[in-house]
């Protein structure tokens, strides 16, 4: 029987050349996204790429220096495109990608792509995740929204039923057609895109890449197992409405209204919502804060008492006599004073944006398109939580390299008034810049309560669709 | 014969009387039509929940921005006060639990120009929002309001933003811009979508015409009355949103009404232009004969093409005529023009040196020469050398916005929307003017203080230290005003906009079917009832 429903749903959808339609527009839409964020991310990731052995070479390259200069003069990291960067670019356009690390600064990430970009990008962009959760949806309505409507229009559907075929068999062969012929179009535009995740992954092997390929496989197959279900989930609400009203215009007409409500207003409203519930401190009043516990923690240390207590701990009377040099002490002591203000403030940032963002993962109950708007995110690695971990990691980094040079200018105190010159041996033992993605199961333990949401979404409709049923029977 | 479709004929005991002009009777049906009103409601729910997220999006900016300005008169009050207890012998800095003796370092003596200008001083440079942004945030919410001026690197200062979530950013604000551009066509479409098609439909057509009643202007008629249902809520509310923000703003109550009365203008000249269009495709929708799914489905791709796919193809072009330069490449350019400066002045600097061993504080190497002082002379010379690489990026973005602006001639959202963010001072041109501005006070700073820390580094240790010698230094004005909306060529997209519109009015008044003429299908039914008026 599900053979047969589904063949008569085809043959008719083609004979009046909506589903080949479907399928073209389909397929063309998530053809130029992925050509177009496949292009954006291959330029990002040349580029990228080439600035990071740039700044390498250049470190290396910086000669004799005092190491405190080095450590002023800082080293650029930049975040490597997220793994699953053609699939969703997500946040990326918004954040920064390029972190300047250097003495006692944990400095903001710069340079957000969106700058150097037009207004009309703020309509949206075209990538395979807009075309997935806004087009396909419309799609699926313009498609299907007349595939109970129309065939009660035309009396088939009484006469169908009348034959004894079980209404809720005949619904769920619907929705199974609708999903069926939506996921010829995702199935290969899946496999694409986890290919040429792979195939970057492997391509953009530099001194940080995102992610092993393998992985980069995994993350397309999950991307695209979120498609499918968001695709079961439109078809479901298509073909339920479809059952719920008596005429096909009726049904076209709440379809567009629930897709408007879902797919437009609701994201943003929730979003909005999010940010009045869940507010975000301002830049400037967390840079006074910042600056002004960074100043007081200086005027916190008696200079002159930390130099006799160190003259006492190495037991000699003069400062020239010292084995270490106390400015490298007092530089480190200074990092470990900013160290804690720093953390302070950026975690609270972060937590502010998770703030909302958990709140946002709570109204996708309400809202199940910002459920697969962040599990599509998550997925592709291009979430807030991917961002917090590039940027905490960058800390590490600048951590590990001021703890290195000062060390090495500790070891090494100033003779006869000069300062101690280092040379491309300390410079090369800072270590290379690697950063990848952590693991999806970890990203996506972060989003669960969205993945609930499409869930219980799913539950819903279903249970709704077998409410239809049974009316129908009763009828 | 009925004038209406039977869902929405007066009920019983409701009947027009015969005196009724058809206005009036259209008046009548659409007050009667309970989806035009139920959507009524919606737009004015939405509407009002835009204004009051956009109002506390906007009490939000100025809200920072009088911190931001607070803080620099408690910075420059704080800096003022350690200078006097400096003068009267005070030398210590409070003390602490872990510093009893307060010992003040070097460096925060703001009596010393060259570390009180390097260390302490910082000056907001702010662009003041409109009130009627309220309305719209465009590119507001993610092009800063203000920024941190010191006389440090021009870098530092510009590349800051106010912290907003990225999540937030990439969906954009659900503003009262949003509701006027995507969410009122949605509106128009449902509450217009059976013009035409239910009488088709019902083969009521023929009759119709049969009866002389001139089939466009009903049409017309009925759409204008419904598009304007819609819109006239939403105008009140916007207006009335922004006229009492005017009212509880800073300032004279006078220029604010009249700086409110002037973006309002625009705004609602700006409505009624896109409501204007959309009422002309509904027109034709309705003009061509087709029934209500197939108009819906119509509409829906025509909404589809306008607001997500003509967009999208607007950036990709854009983007791929003129690409900007990745900022990868920007980062280097610039660290590779630091080193060459840094390898010359260091040059020069030894040099110098060897020159005048003379004036190096005794027991100190080449390294340890004046840090603000020489910092300074530096980054004048690599912001001069690096100014060609930012252009770039302004170049490639203006050449993207030229492309856009021809697409707007073929996308009225998009022309509507760069209008809106001009009229409430949210688009990028206004910021970009703002940068330039900020750029110039960041020079002008610079140039301010760095003769005075030269003479004092001239003078030595010997020399007085007096912090009202450098307290005046130049404070910003903050930015208003906004740019003219004729400037970006507006007016000349905006006739061709309404010439667009009216082709499409005539297109559809002038169908030939809808002209009167007797039936030309027996078989459609007449009831033989007399048209009213």
């Amino acid at each position: 029987m599900i053979r047969a429903t589904l063949l008569r749903e085809w043959r008719e959808g083609w004979r009046d050349r909506r589903l080949p339609l479907f399928l073209a527009t389909l397929f063309l839409l998530f053809a130029a996204a992925t050509a177009t964020t496949a292009l954006e991310t291959w330029r990002a990731d040349r580029g990228r790429v080439a600035a990071e052995q740039a700044e390498r070479a250049r470190w290396l390259a910086q000669g004799e220096r005092w190491a405190h200069q080095a450590a002023r003069y800082g080293i650029y990291v930049f975040r490597p495109a997220p793994p699953l960067a053609v699939a969703d670019p997500g946040i990326i356009p918004y954040v920064g990608g390029a972190v300047l690390l250097e003495s006692l600064a944990w400095n903001d990430p710069v340079l957000r792509p969106a700058e150097d970009a037009t207004f009309v990008e703020r309509f949206g962009p075209l990538s395979p995740a807009n075309v997935l959760l806004v087009a396909l949806p419309l799609l699926l309505v313009l498609f299907g929204h007349g595939i109970v409507a129309r065939e009660r229009e035309i009396g088939t559907w009484p006469m169908a039923l009348s034959q004894g075929i079980r209404p809720g068999a005949l619904l769920a062969d619907k929705v199974l057609s609708l999903w069926l012929a939506t996921a010829a179009v995702l199935i290969p535009a899946g496999a694409v895109i986890a290919g040429l995740a792979a195939i970057r992954a492997g391509y953009f092997d530099g001194p940080s890449t995102s992610l092993p390929p393998g992985d980069a496989l995994g993350r397309g197959a999950l991307w695209l197992l979120l498609a499918l279900v968001w695709a079961l989930i439109w078809s479901a609400v298509t073909v339920l409405v479809s059952a719920t009203v008596t005429r096909r215009a009726a049904a076209l007409g709440s379809l567009l209204v629930l897709w408007a409500c879902l797919c437009l207003l609701l994201p943003r409203a929730v979003a909005t919502i999010a940010e009045v519930a869940a507010p975000i401190p301002s830049q400037q009043g967390l840079q006074t804060e910042l600056l002004r516990e960074l100043a007081n923690g200086d005027l916190g240390v008696d200079l002159a008492a930390r130099r006799r207590a160190l003259l006492q701990r190495y037991g000699v009377q003069r400062v020239e006599d010292l084995p270490v040099n106390p400015e490298a002490v007092e530089f480190q002591a200074a990092e470990d004073r900013a160290d804690a203000v720093f953390a302070r403030d950026r975690r609270g940032l972060f937590d502010a944006f998770e703030r909302q963002q958990t709140f946002s993962q709570w109204l996708s109950f309400l809202s199940p398109w910002t459920g697969a708007h962040l599990l599509s995110q998550a997925v592709a690695g291009s979430d807030i939580h991917h961002q917090r971990d590039f940027v905490f990691a960058a800390e590490t980094q600048r951590r590990a390299i001021q703890e290195l040079l000062n060390r090495e200018l500790a070891l090494h105190p100033d003779r006869d008034g000069k300062r101690h010159l280092s040379n491309v041996g300390l410079w090369a033992r800072v270590p290379e810049w690697t950063w990848t993605d952590g693991p999806v199961a970890a990203a996506l333990s972060r989003v669960w309560p969205a993945a609930a949401a499409l869930a219980g979404w799913l539950v819903l409709l279903f249970l709704a669709l077998r409410r239809v049923a049974s009316r129908e029977i009763v009828r | 014969m009925k004038l209406w479709p039977s869902r929405t004929s007066p009920a019983d005991g409701d009947v027009p009387s015969p005196g009724l002009t058809r206005s009036q009777l259209e008046r009548m049906l659409a007050k009667r039509d309970g989806t035009l009103r139920l959507l009524v409601m919606v737009v004015a729910f939405l509407s009002l929940f835009a204004v009051i997220t956009g109002s506390f999006a906007l009490l939000r900016v100025q809200s920072s921005l009088a911190e931001a300005r607070r803080s620099e008169a408690l910075a420059f009050a704080d800096a003022k006060q350690l200078a006097e207890n400096l003068d009267r012998g005070i030398t210590a800095a409070p003390g602490t639990e872990s510093n009893p003796n307060g010992t003040l370092p070097a460096w925060r003596d703001p009596r010393d120009v060259r570390w009180y200008a390097y260390e302490q001083q910082f000056a907001y440079a702010i662009k003041k929002p409109r009130v009627s942004s309220l309305l719209d945030a465009g590119q507001q919410d993610l092009l800063p309001s203000y920024y941190r001026v010191t006389v440090d690197a021009r870098d530092k200062a510009l590349r800051t933003y106010e912290y907003a979530n990225p999540h937030a950013l990439l969906l954009g604000s659900m503003d009262a811009a949003f509701v006027l551009l995507w969410l009122l066509p949605l509106g128009w479409i449902a509450s217009t979508i059976a013009v035409g098609a239910s009488e088709r439909e019902r083969h009521m057509i023929e009759p119709l015409a049969a009866t002389g009643v001139w089939l466009g202007g009903l049409w017309a008629r009925r759409i204008l009355l419904r598009v304007a249902a819609l819109l006239v809520p939403f105008l009140l509310v916007t207006n009335a949103a922004v006229l009492l923000m005017a009212l509880v703003q800073d300032g004279p109550l006078l220029a604010n009404l009249g700086e409110a009365l002037l973006d309002l203008a625009g705004w609602n000249a700006l409505s009624l232009l896109y409501a204007g269009f959309w009422a002309a495709l509904l027109l034709v929708a309705a003009a061509r004969g087709s029934g209500t799914s197939r108009n819906a489905a119509t509409l829906a791709t025509l909404y589809v093409g306008l607001l997500v796919l003509g967009p999208a193809l607007a950036t990709f072009v854009a983007r791929t005529v003129h690409p900007a330069p990745t900022r990868h490449a920007y980062v280097q350019a610039m660290r590779d023009a630091t080193d060459q400066v840094t390898r010359e002045a260091d040059k020069l600097q030894e040099q110098w040196i060897r020159e005048h061993p003379a004036l190096l504080p005794p027991g100190q190497d080449s390294s340890k020469v004046d840090w603000p002082s020489t910092r300074l002379l530096r980054l004048n010379v690599l912001e001069q050398r690096t100014l060609p690489i930012e252009q770039n990026y302004a170049d490639a973005v203006a050449a993207q916005a030229e492309i856009v602006s021809g697409f707007e001639t073929v996308l009225p959202p998009l022309l509507i929307q760069d209008a809106l963010n001009r009229i409430t001072g949210t688009d990028s041109a206004r910021h970009t003017e703002f940068l330039e501005r900020v750029g110039t006070y960041h020079r002008e700073l610079r140039a301010w203080f760095f003769p005075k820390m030269l003479a004092m580094l001239k003078a030595g240790a010997s020399a007085p230290k007096k912090f009202e010698a450098h307290a005046d230094w130049p404070r910003f004005e903050p930015v208003a005003a906004r740019n003219p909306l004729w400037t970006s060529g507006f007016f000349e997209k905006a006739a061709l906009l309404v010439l667009a519109s009216l082709i499409l009015v005539a297109l559809g008044l002038g169908r030939r079917s809808w002209r009167s003429r007797p039936s030309s299908n027996p078989s459609y039914p007449v009831t033989g009832e007399e048209p009213v008026g």
